[in-house]
């Protein structure tokens, strides 16, 4: 296999796994609008 | 009343801290190994009117001194008048009964605390930080429970209904603490009350002892 193909498959590889890791990032510490309450 | 804690550890000591703040309360001790230079340790159980414990010991050591018990365990049949289920989950399903009442169906009821590392396959976002988790379902329960594993010290208890999703997230000793003592304003004169039963007396009195409660929308 040409390098140039190498390169571009563990780029396309890259680019999924950060997109995968920035969702699971932003699941994680979604800083969501939680507003204070009275239960009573 | 007059208020018995078993103790087994130091961290029992803080029910009894935030029992000595109720105005119904005119003692406080308790029984079990802790020391304290605040709480008054007494060595046999006699004389107290409630005898409370985060485990189900209250109900033989009420019903050897004839008083009410009031514990995080649940049980169908007691032998004293007794509050059980005060508990995270307890606290959860009473904001769950709560949000019924006022007409909202709730559709699931999430519990995280610390423990054991483990996950499960259903998704819950709880408030931040304790946040996104995976937990289980918890079987045989009136509605739909999932419960995670918290990140080390917090706890967060998470009721969603149509159109709404209502959460408590605090240091875990402290919630498991004010899920408990808020027990206090059901003590009946017979028979067992959950804390779920009478979730507004229950709700209010949690939330005068520090409990705080989020909405989102």
């Amino acid at each position: 296999m040409k390098p140039l193909p190498i390169i571009i498959a563990v780029g396309a590889l890259t680019a999924v796994f950060a997109t995968l890791l920035q969702k699971r990032i932003k699941e994680n510490t979604a800083t969501e609008a939680w507003e204070p309450v009275s239960l009573s | 009343m007059k208020v018995l804690v078993l103790a087994d550890h130091d961290r029992d000591l803080r029910i009894a801290h935030v029992m000595r703040s109720e105005p119904s309360v005119e003692r406080v001790a308790f029984l079990g190994p802790p020391s304290s230079s605040v709480i008054e340790r007494v060595e046999t159980p006699a004389g107290f009117d409630l005898v409370v414990s985060p485990g189900p010991q209250a109900f033989a050591v009420a019903a050897e001194i004839g008083a009410a018990a009031l514990s995080a365990a649940e049980i169908d049949v007691s032998p004293v008048p007794a509050v059980v289920g005060a508990s995270l989950l307890g606290l959860g399903l009473a904001m769950a009964a709560r949000l019924e009442s006022q007409g909202t169906a709730v559709t699931r009821v999430a519990v995280a605390r610390p423990g054991p590392n483990g996950s499960g396959p259903i998704k819950v976002g709880f408030p931040p930080p304790v946040g996104g988790l995976s937990g289980v379902e918890l079987l045989e329960l009136p509605v739909k429970v999932v419960e995670a594993t918290a990140p080390p010290g917090w706890a967060s208890v998470l009721v969603e209904g149509n159109g709404t999703r209502q959460a408590v997230v605090d240091d875990h000793l402290f919630l498991s603490t004010i899920a408990l003592a808020a027990g206090i304003a059901l003590v009946p004169p017979a028979g067992i009350v959950r804390v779920w039963d009478s979730p507004q007396i229950y709700l209010a009195r949690a939330e005068a002892m520090g409990l705080v409660a989020a909405i989102r929308p």
